[in-house]
């Protein structure tokens, strides 16, 4: 059933109200399959909210692993560098952690 | 249209994760929904995305519906604001260019609606063509103006229900209702009743 207008006091006097009465008397049958459609794509919303829920609970892990490969990468440059003296630059910032690295 | 007899144990197995049962909502509450998305978009593509993307939202929110309340209510209520949200991102991406009333359209407003008294021609007249005069027209609106026309004119809301829905203030949505009456009134080239009867 289309959906009526319930504006009791409909002036149709009015060509404007007269179009609008028109106009509201539209119907709509969905096609073949809708359902289904509309099901497929909240199991892919579903699928992708869950991989998105997955990588900001690892959020935590993976900015510890990477600052750890950062001070990995800085003494891994110092420790370079006390292996081979002749290859030293006093003045690099590797150099000064190798330092205080001991 | 009222609520679906067993929809209170239809959304407890749905927030259990039964899809099947969430089936059932869209095939009861299907035409509803697509009639009001058909409101604010002439693209049968649009229309169907639309009204899908309603269901979506629907089900991610079911676990919000507290059951107090009808269904129906609950669910027209997302359906408006999926609606203005996609008004509003069109109006931005502008996607779809404002298309100008052809001389066809106006010709069809002046035979149509010339004898806007009569109504008998109320049955004869093609109601999918008005709508799609009305949309084209209403393209040219604001998203707002937009919505506040086809709540009022097309679902024949009241002040209040449009205020509750859309969370607007009642003077807000007066106004609003009135100012876009008066644009649209403009760009189909309607002249208010007073206009009308001084002519005559």
């Amino acid at each position: 059933m289309p959906e009526m207008n319930k504006k009791s006091d409909l002036n149709t006097d009015d060509k404007l109200d007269f179009l609008f009465k028109v106009a509201s008397h539209e119907e709509w049958t969905p096609l073949e399959g809708f359902e289904k459609r509309v099901l497929s794509r909240i199991d892919n919303t579903g699928k992708s909210y869950d991989i998105g829920m997955l990588a900001w609970r690892m959020l935590p892990y993976t900015v510890a692993i990477s600052i750890l490969i950062v001070i990995a990468a800085s003494f891994g440059g110092s420790i370079e560098s006390l292996i081979y003296p002749s290859m030293m630059d006093p003045l690099s910032v590797e150099n000064i952690f190798a330092i205080f690295a001991g | 249209m009222a609520d679906h007899p067993e929809i209170a144990s239809i959304v407890a197995k749905v927030i259990e994760g039964d899809a099947d049962a969430f089936g059932m909502i869209i095939a009861s509450y299907k035409d509803m929904v697509g009639l009001m998305v058909g409101r604010y978009t002439r693209i049968e593509a649009d229309r169907e995305d639309l009204a899908q993307e309603v269901f979506i939202r629907a089900y991610s929110a079911i676990g919000k519906y507290r059951g107090s309340g009808s269904f129906e209510g609950w669910l027209r209520k997302i359906a408006v604001h999926t609606c203005l949200d996609w008004l509003r991102k069109k109006k931005v991406r502008k996607a779809i260019p404002l298309s100008e009333l052809s001389d066809d359209e106006v010709g069809w407003i002046e035979t149509n609606l010339i004898s806007a008294t009569d109504m008998e021609l109320e049955d004869k007249i093609d109601s999918s063509k008005a709508l799609e005069i009305l949309q084209k027209a209403m393209e040219k609106l604001s998203p707002e103006d937009h919505l506040v026309i086809v709540l009022q004119e097309l679902e024949g809301k009241s002040i209040n229900e449009i205020s509750e829905i859309t969370g607007w203030n009642k003077t807000n949505v007066k106004v609003r209702a009135h100012r876009a009456r008066e644009r649209l009134r403009g760009i189909l080239g309607i002249k208010d009743k007073g206009a009308d009867k001084c002519q005559k």
